[in-house]
């Protein structure tokens, strides 16, 4: 009797089978699949064993102290996915942040579409991580939502840490598009996710290895991390506050900025000192404190190198010509009304006033001063064209300008540094739309950090941003991927 | 790679059509047995199981797939939204007609209620008992025996089958128990 309907159900649902013989799930929905399980099982663990993790914490002090080591600092959150593996050394790492372990690095990189070519990461290159070395969270538009983590070491090769769906963990669809703090062999981040307008963000705590996202309750909006200070907090700035959070993103300090809308504030390289532009002049602050410090008048500078035939210089406080020295640039009358070659002069200013400053001839007025191994890169912007006639140089103190980039410069983008290794990436208007171009200052090589065929959405702004070492800490800068340098 | 990865793998290349199939006796459209698929996968393997054969894991997962489905309310309204605006469709062939062969089987079971259909599919699909249906679904044995009844009426009616609550199930699925491993 029963048997009858079961043979009808039976074969029907072949049939479905026969219909559907060939439909196979692809990479990316399994991946998708994985990760959701991954993350399921992680937070089921996370559950179990809280009790024993935070047993284990103590222990763990303990065995440092009595090895008479610095006790690492607590990550930001617990990383359920730490364990103790085979390639843990039983002495701590000489590094400022030794690892518990090695986390659970994805076996095979993402390619195809967008993705780039990476490698895959592996515990002894996790645990080689350090200066110069960029994280960057990246998710194409046509990936159906998957995204991938790469570290990027300083001379541009790329290992993916791991990739999941991004819609999965993050709220409302949005994608993780900053990625403003991280320390090496640590599996949390503090990020940015905004939707693909930009009108909605959620600061959180980003878990690399799932994709988990924690919003925070403290700081929102879509504000802009500027960089981190040396003791690792970072500075967070809307159009009217700085706020300081620490790891957690909890608020450490805040303070409000009076930025005009031409200038926003800049955090200085070394990631000290805030730059305010006021009307006419500039306001240094201890980033950390908001405590203003000194007032840099831009004016003192047109005083120093005087009046030209057609008039005095105009002066402008536009970058940062060391890790916390601002960058004072005079630009002859003459360059900014008809783009005529004249003397351009460049001023560091501190506390003590002004430095003695270096010369240059040129036809370009010169912005967003960045230091570099060699000297300073500076974006020179024609007169006539603006910034579609923009060039990127190599300013030396000296006042030789041994490098400039030919093709057009859009933006000066990006600049990483680190010891004796910079890469600068800035949109190129010479190559195709959404192309980005780098160059190394010390190999005074020019890379494509973004292969042709990115569209601009697909590049925007998912991946303009990253966190990289300079020297022995984390900072901020906006960057890029890198191809890596043959 | 953890243990429970190569399954899934296994599984979504060398079993996803039978996957599917089980779906699409329950939805109505190839990508919500797709999403079912998913979502049943994910269930399974979102807790360790320790399958010891692919055929075992593919078990659970089909029997998953009627559970998934059975709990998600709000896919089982946006089918049912679908469902009537198709109201005409001949899968409501009627009853009276007697034993109509030709009545697609997979369409009349999608007009039973959720409930119903997964109580219907586990138990003449996966040959589960009474009371192995109630555990899976988290229903009461007379719940499920309603339930059954309910759709047995439905299907009977219009397939010509004589088919009875009271058949004993044939078998049932060994799973280790839930381990910490």
């Amino acid at each position: 009797m029963n048997d009858e309907l079961r043979a009808i159900l039976d074969g029907r649902e072949r049939e479905f089978e026969a219909a559907m013989a060939d439909r196979r799930l692809d990479e990316v929905g399994e991946r998708r699949i994985v990760v959701a399980v991954r993350t399921r099982l992680r937070m089921r663990r996370v559950s179990i064993t809280g009790a024993a993790a935070a047993g284990a914490l103590v222990l763990g002090v303990g065995v440092w102290l009595a090895l008479g080591s610095t006790p690492p600092a607590p990550p930001a959150s617990p990383d359920p996915t730490s364990s103790v593996s085979a390639s843990t050394s039983a002495e701590p790492s000489p590094s400022a942040t030794p690892s518990v372990g090695a986390p659970e690095f994805s076996s095979a990189p993402l390619t195809g579409g967008d993705f780039l070519p990476a490698e895959p990461m592996t515990a002894d290159v996790w645990e080689s991580v350090d200066a110069g070395w960029t994280l960057t969270v990246f998710a194409p538009a046509d990936a159906d939502g998957m995204a991938a983590v790469y570290l990027v070491d300083p001379a541009g090769a790329r290992f993916e840490v791991q990739h999941w769906e991004m819609g999965a963990n993050v709220d409302g669809g949005y994608r993780v598009d900053q990625v403003a703090a991280w320390e090496p062999r640590t599996t949390t981040a503090i990020a940015r996710a905004s939707n693909d307008a930009f009108t909605e963000c959620e600061w959180g705590v980003l878990d690399l290895i799932s994709g988990e996202f924690d919003p925070s309750a403290t700081v929102v909006g879509c504000s802009d991390a500027l960089g981190t200070t040396p003791d690792g907090n970072v500075v967070i700035n809307d159009s009217v506050s700085v706020t300081v959070v620490d790891s957690n993103l909890a608020v450490v300090d805040s303070y409000p900025v009076g930025a005009d809308s031409t200038a926003p504030v800049s955090l200085s390289p070394d990631g000290t000192l805030l730059l305010e532009h006021l009307e006419g002049r500039a306001q240094v602050r201890d980033a950390s404190s908001g405590d203003v410090l000194y007032e840099v008048d831009p004016d003192d500078a047109a005083d120093v190198v005087g009046p030209t035939d057609d008039g005095p210089y105009a002066c402008d406080v536009t970058g940062w010509l060391d890790g916390a020295t601002p960058a004072v640039v005079c630009t002859a009358p003459a360059t900014i009304s008809t783009g005529a070659v004249a003397r351009t002069w460049v001023f560091g200013a501190g506390p003590d006033g002004l430095a003695e400053p270096f010369g240059f001839d040129s036809e370009y007025q010169f912005v967003n001063l960045t230091p570099v191994p060699d000297g300073v890169v500076g974006l020179g912007l024609s007169p006539s064209l603006g910034t579609d006639g923009g060039r990127l140089y190599l300013l030396g103190t000296d006042g030789a300008t041994p490098w400039a980039e030919a093709a057009g410069v859009g933006e000066l983008a990006t600049v990483t540094a680190s010891g004796e290794v910079a890469v600068i990436a800035w949109d190129s208007f010479g190559t195709a739309t959404g192309s980005l171009t780098g160059w190394v200052p010390a190999a005074n090589v020019t890379v494509d950090v973004m292969p042709n065929g990115f569209s601009d959405a697909a590049l925007a702004p998912t991946t303009r941003y990253g966190s990289v070492l300079v020297g022995s800490r984390v900072t901020i800068v906006p960057t890029y991927l890198f191809a890596r340098l043959q | 790679m953890t243990d429970w990865e190569p399954q899934i793998h296994a599984l979504v290349t060398q079993r996803y059509p039978r996957l599917l199939a089980r779906a699409r006796m329950l939805v109505v459209s190839d990508a919500e047995a797709e999403d079912l698929v998913h979502d049943a996968l994910i269930a399974t393997f979102s807790k360790p199981r320790g399958f010891e054969s692919l055929a075992q894991a593919e078990q659970y997962v089909r029997r998953a797939i009627v559970t998934s489905f059975a709990n998600d309310a709000g896919r089982r309204i946006r089918e049912r939204e679908r469902w009537n605006s198709v109201a005409s469709d001949p899968v409501a062939a009627d009853p009276a007609d007697g034993v109509n062969r030709t009545v697609d089987v997979a369409v009349l079971l999608r007009g039973l209620p959720p409930r119903v259909r997964a109580c219907v599919a586990l138990r003449y699909l996966e040959d589960l008992s009474i009371a192995d249906t109630a555990a899976q679904l988290g229903l009461s044995e007379g719940a499920v025996k309603r339930y059954v009844s309910d759709g047995l009426k439905v299907l009977n009616a219009a397939l010509g089958t004589s088919a009875s609550i009271d058949d004993s199930a044939r078998a049932a699925v060994s799973v280790r128990k839930e381990g910490l491993s």
